[in-house]
């Protein structure tokens, strides 16, 4: 899975590309906790995520879970409309700060 | 194993009860969503009596609804939209006893045997009780603050209540515990959906239960939980095909096997009886039919 990373001070940009589904949610989810150490807030760029899965959606919950322990943040933008579709379908869009535009 | 045509069949498998109870009952679904937005928060609450114990958060929820899609298949197309509503609501509110406040905990140990349980078992504590009788814990919370979950009927709470509990211990095949409730809209076969939610309960036990970001294993000191964790970190992935589940294993240990091997057998058996319990008690069916161990070749 392609993930690209920027930091910025202490924010953290993450841009996936591709689904986000069983096979590259755990490499996902194993490359983020280094790389949000000292970080206080993760801006989760899924402009060119095309789908996201069950497994997508826990590693969202786990970065926000895990920045909420640190006292950080997680926000969530470009999210396309079949990512947006999932979040609304799964009760999750009001669970995340989801910013739009 | 071929990624295009699994990812393909996993796809189609995947949000199906939340997206049949999205196009049938828009109003149940958003009572699941607002439900999901407090229960994120509510269910982190577990890790106050047991902090280093397998994850009970809502990512377990979600873990455990993506499992009754895939044991369900196609087969959730038979389901009311009653029925999606209550199955959706109990593999999120199942453990949430795990979470319980100090103060419904004193409110509710006596109706559970508080006395009679410590006298049988004076080594152990409160948090021994709390995971021993969660199921009926959750029971209990999910009628008291029915309100706040904006259950809608009395039959919607009685049956994700018995569904909730129903994910361990419960004998499914008491029709008088687990009725079929009939409604105008559909009926709710609360037996069905217990099977089906203690079956997904029980295959989570693959390494994404305890996601690194959230879980650091040094604090462990238990070795019993020492093993836990690495029975989890073994199992690389948990499968489920429509005619058996398949545990994908890389031992992080040798000594850990036996182990692994005796999780394999304890989910056999509760395949098998939820399957017994799916098809005494209702028209559907748990399709899965074995559950195999493959040792993954890690060499390479």
């Amino acid at each position: 899975m392609i993930i690209e990373y920027t930091k910025d001070g202490t924010t953290l940009t993450v841009r996936p590309e591709g689904p986000i589904d069983s096979y590259t949610a755990p490499e996902l989810d194993k490359q983020m906790a280094p790389q949000i150490a000292g970080i206080s807030e993760v801006i989760i760029d899924l402009e060119k995520v095309n789908y996201i899965s069950s497994a997508g959606l826990r590693v969202l919950i786990a970065t926000d879970q895990a920045m909420e322990k640190r006292e950080g943040c997680m926000k969530i933008i470009h999210a396309g409309p079949p990512v947006m579709e999932v979040l609304e379908m799964t009760g999750l869009v009001n669970a995340f700060t989801v910013i739009s535009g | 194993m071929e990624r295009n045509k699994q990812n393909g069949g996993e796809r189609a498998n995947d949000f199906l009860l939340e997206k049949r109870l999205r196009a049938e009952s828009p109003e149940l679904h958003r009572r699941v969503a607002d439900c999901v937005t407090v229960l994120k928060q509510a269910l982190k609450s577990y890790a106050a009596r047991f902090p280093f114990f397998t994850d009970h958060s809502v990512l377990h929820s979600m873990d455990v609804l993506e499992f009754c899609n895939r044991i369900l298949g196609d087969q959730a197309e038979k389901l009311s939209p009653r029925e999606c509503y209550v199955l959706i609501m109990s593999c999120y509110l199942h453990d949430i006893g795990m979470g319980i406040s100090e103060k419904d905990y004193l409110s509710f140990r006596d109706q559970l045997g508080w006395s009679g349980w410590l006298a049988e078992h004076p080594e152990k504590d409160e948090a021994w009780f709390v995971r021993d009788y969660h199921h009926e814990l959750s029971g209990l919370m999910i009628r008291k603050y029915a309100a706040v979950f904006e259950i809608p009927d009395e039959d919607l709470v009685f049956a994700i209540v018995q569904v909730s509990r129903g994910h361990r211990k419960t004998d499914l095949f008491d029709a008088a515990a687990y009725p079929d409730l009939q409604a105008p809209d559909g009926v709710i076969r609360t037996a069905f959906l217990a099977a089906v939610l203690r079956l997904a309960d029980d295959i989570d036990m693959g390494v994404e239960r305890n996601p690194e970001l959230l879980f650091d294993p040094s604090g462990l000191t238990a070795q019993r939980d020492i093993d836990i964790f690495g029975i989890h970190e073994s199992i690389r992935t948990v499968e489920v095909r429509d005619d058996r589940i398949i545990l994908h294993v890389a031992p992080k240990e040798p000594r850990l096997i036996p182990q692994i091997e005796d999780t394999t057998e304890k989910i056999r058996q509760t395949l098998e009886y939820c399957r017994a319990a799916a098809a005494a008690r209702s028209d559907l069916r748990i399709r899965q039919e074995e559950v195999m161990l493959e040792i993954m070749n890690t060499e390479g």
